[in-house]
């Protein structure tokens, strides 16, 4: 059969009454705090460096586009510095290289019955029946 | 004409306090709706660490915006404007990322007021009963549409009326009542055959 | 206030950076209520140690689990909230996890406490211990399988703390407050813990709170721990792997939900099997992917 509305609208209304656990707003506040705190730090390091930049480069007047094509031009050439090119390498003779994988000798594990961590417990070696 | 007075905003001094950057004040009002819109998001995303973070996300992106709160709606009306809109957000990102199937969803039975037997006297068939009645309700809901699920969060269980929801929701009343009426269809559909006499 | 932040050099984001740091010392050297402030204390066993853990509701009127550490007498503890002595009974212990479940006599309302079903997604979480003095952050670094050596029954959750490992007990939540695992015991290094995941804790408690002990369930299949990939040394004949049709050579790849890659992965997911509830065990035969459903028996004597 079917519910009717009311019915099931009278169910979800059984869970209006829901909320965390106690303690959890305590918890939820302090990693609140945290995460502001967290970025406060680094939007404040920001805004001050973007801010710093700008009152600087307005205060240069007229003379600031020469300031600008020079940073420009600088760049240019650290750039041109930086970037790697194919260097001549001398042909060294080759030596032919001979190696055998060996593979490493698999561990006798043991198999533990309980959760004992001690170094002193001593496990079943062997087959595992499960 | 006369403008209406709207009334006074009864968190219009804890935000006023907090926009002048004392923060306890916001932690006042954080105290004070958490327990609202824990509700809300847990209702949709169904999965409580999700809900811890978009929280988080709503309390800091109300904070941050708390300098252009102008007061037009209440602060309530406001922040779980911000509470609805992350949340959809967060519900579409999430369908794109993965395929959950409604499995990976924690069950809300361990958190579910309604499964909470308080009154000793109840009767233990009939709580066994209820409690799987609310665990199949809960199914229903999670195949709900978003916006469907949204209206029937915040009407059947937050208790808001239909002139608050379309506030909230920037819609007519009458969209939000038609909404309502579908998924509760679709509810009712679904529950059809868990539904038995003594309930 | 205003005219502080108006005349502040740097303005309102560093006054808030303050009142944050503030506020979170104020949180951090304040005892904060704990979700678990029940504990209990056991007794040495003959040749141990007493021992201490933090007792966790679990689903049940007043029920409880404690962890009962190596040497520790699981036999007659001591239940306390704070000081004070609380009435329990023990319902049951399980000595290949250690856990025991307590119920209290006065069934007092304890608070609703949500454990995590599957944790393979925070193997790698941030997580916090919910300790007698308060919460306390910590990390989950994925799953110990095998110690000194030797292949532990059940994997255990690794996990990473910046000071003294706390109590056997104490659950880890994770930012939402759900429980996935409770510390087992610390490493030896004193700021690792391994911790059993809620999974195994459900588990045993399906078992032990039904007033029956911890039974895994028996498919009558044999690997040795020193082979390298989970293959399937000898099958029981009658068993539930011979039923199946399980033969010698085939090598396990899933165990129910569970991905086998290694010998230890198989071990853990024997842990979780149940008598009588089918499973879904998928192997390899040379290149060909077989799956079987196996309904694990109880082991012979029980």
């Amino acid at each position: 059969m079917k519910p009717s509305i009311e019915q099931i609208v009278n169910q979800l209304a059984l869970k209006r009454e829901g909320r965390p656990e106690e303690g959890y707003w305590q918890d939820f506040l302090c990693e609140f705090h945290h995460r502001q705190r967290k970025q406060a730090v680094t939007g404040s390091r920001y805004s001050a460096m973007i801010s710093q930049f700008s009152s600087w480069f307005g205060s240069l007047g007229p003379s600031k586009w020469a300031y600008g094509t020079g940073v420009a031009y600088a760049a240019l050439t650290v750039g041109f510095i930086l970037t790697p090119r194919s260097v001549e390498r001398e042909n060294l003779p080759s030596s032919p290289v001979k190696y055998q994988v060996v593979p490493a000798p698999g561990l006798p594990l043991e198999q533990l019955d309980r959760l004992d961590l001690s170094p002193s417990t001593q496990g079943n070696i062997g087959e595992q029946i499960f | 004409m006369f403008r209406q007075s709207r009334p006074p905003d009864p968190d219009q001094d804890l935000i006023t306090r907090a926009q002048q950057g004392d923060t306890r004040a916001f932690d006042a009002l954080i105290l004070k709706y958490g327990d609202k819109l824990f509700g809300l998001v847990y209702h949709m995303t169904s999965h409580k660490e999700d809900t811890h973070d978009l929280l988080q996300e709503i309390f800091a992106r109300a904070y941050q915006s708390l300098s252009k709160f102008r007061g037009n709606s209440t602060f309530y009306t406001w922040i779980y404007q911000i509470a609805v809109n992350l949340t959809l957000n967060f519900l579409k990102k999430r369908k794109r990322r993965t395929t959950l199937s409604l499995n990976d969803l924690e069950s809300s039975v361990q958190l579910d007021p309604a499964l909470i037997d308080s009154a000793h006297e109840a009767n233990p068939e009939r709580q066994t009963a209820l409690n799987e009645l609310q665990i199949k309700l809960n199914e229903a809901m999670k195949k709900l549409s978003d916006p469907h699920r949204m209206v029937v969060t915040m009407f059947d269980i937050q208790g808001m009326s239909h002139v608050e929801i379309a506030k909230v929701l920037k819609a007519s009343e009458g969209t939000i009542r038609s909404r309502l009426h579908y998924a509760h269809l679709q509810l009712q559909s679904a529950l059809q055959d868990s539904w038995e006499e003594r309930f | 206030m205003s005219a502080l932040v108006k005349s502040h050099p740097l303005g309102l984001p560093s006054l808030l950076g303050f009142s944050a740091g503030l506020m979170i010392s104020v949180c951090l050297s304040q005892p904060m209520p704990a979700a678990s402030q029940l504990h209990v204390s056991f007794r040495a066993a003959p040749g141990g140690n007493s021992a201490h853990s933090i007792a966790v509701p679990v689903e049940g009127a007043g029920f409880l689990v404690a962890i009962v550490a190596n040497g520790a007498d699981p036999h007659q503890p001591q239940l306390l909230l704070g000081q004070k002595k609380i009435l329990a009974k023990v319902v049951g212990f399980d000595p290949i996890s250690r856990l025991q479940f307590l119920q209290m006599e006065n069934e007092t309302s304890l608070p609703l406490v949500a454990w995590l079903p599957g944790v393979n997604s925070h193997a790698n979480a941030h997580l916090i211990a919910k300790t007698l003095t308060g919460p306390v952050p910590c990390r989950a670094m994925g799953w110990t399988k095998q110690v000194n050596g030797k292949v532990l029954p059940l994997a255990l959750l690794k996990v990473a703390f910046d000071r003294e490992v706390p109590l056997p007990g104490t659950p880890l939540v994770t930012n939402g407050g759900g429980i996935v695992a409770i510390i087992f015991q610390a490493s030896d290094t004193g700021k690792i813990a391994y911790a059993i995941p809620a999974e195994a804790v459900h588990r045993v408690q399906r078992d032990i709170c039904e007033g029956r002990p911890f039974v895994r369930g028996w498919l009558g299949l044999c690997l040795r721990a020193e082979n390298k990939i989970p293959q399937i040394v000898r099958v029981l004949p009658d068993s539930p792997a011979a039923q199946a049709g399980t033969l010698p050579g085939d090598v396990l790849t899933s165990i129910g939900d569970r991905k086998i890659s290694d010998y230890a992965d198989a071990a853990n997911a024997f842990f979780y099997l149940i008598p009588d509830a089918p499973v879904q065990v998928k192997l390899l035969r040379g290149t060909v992917s077989l799956e079987f459903t196996m309904t694990p028996s109880k082991p012979d004597g029980m």
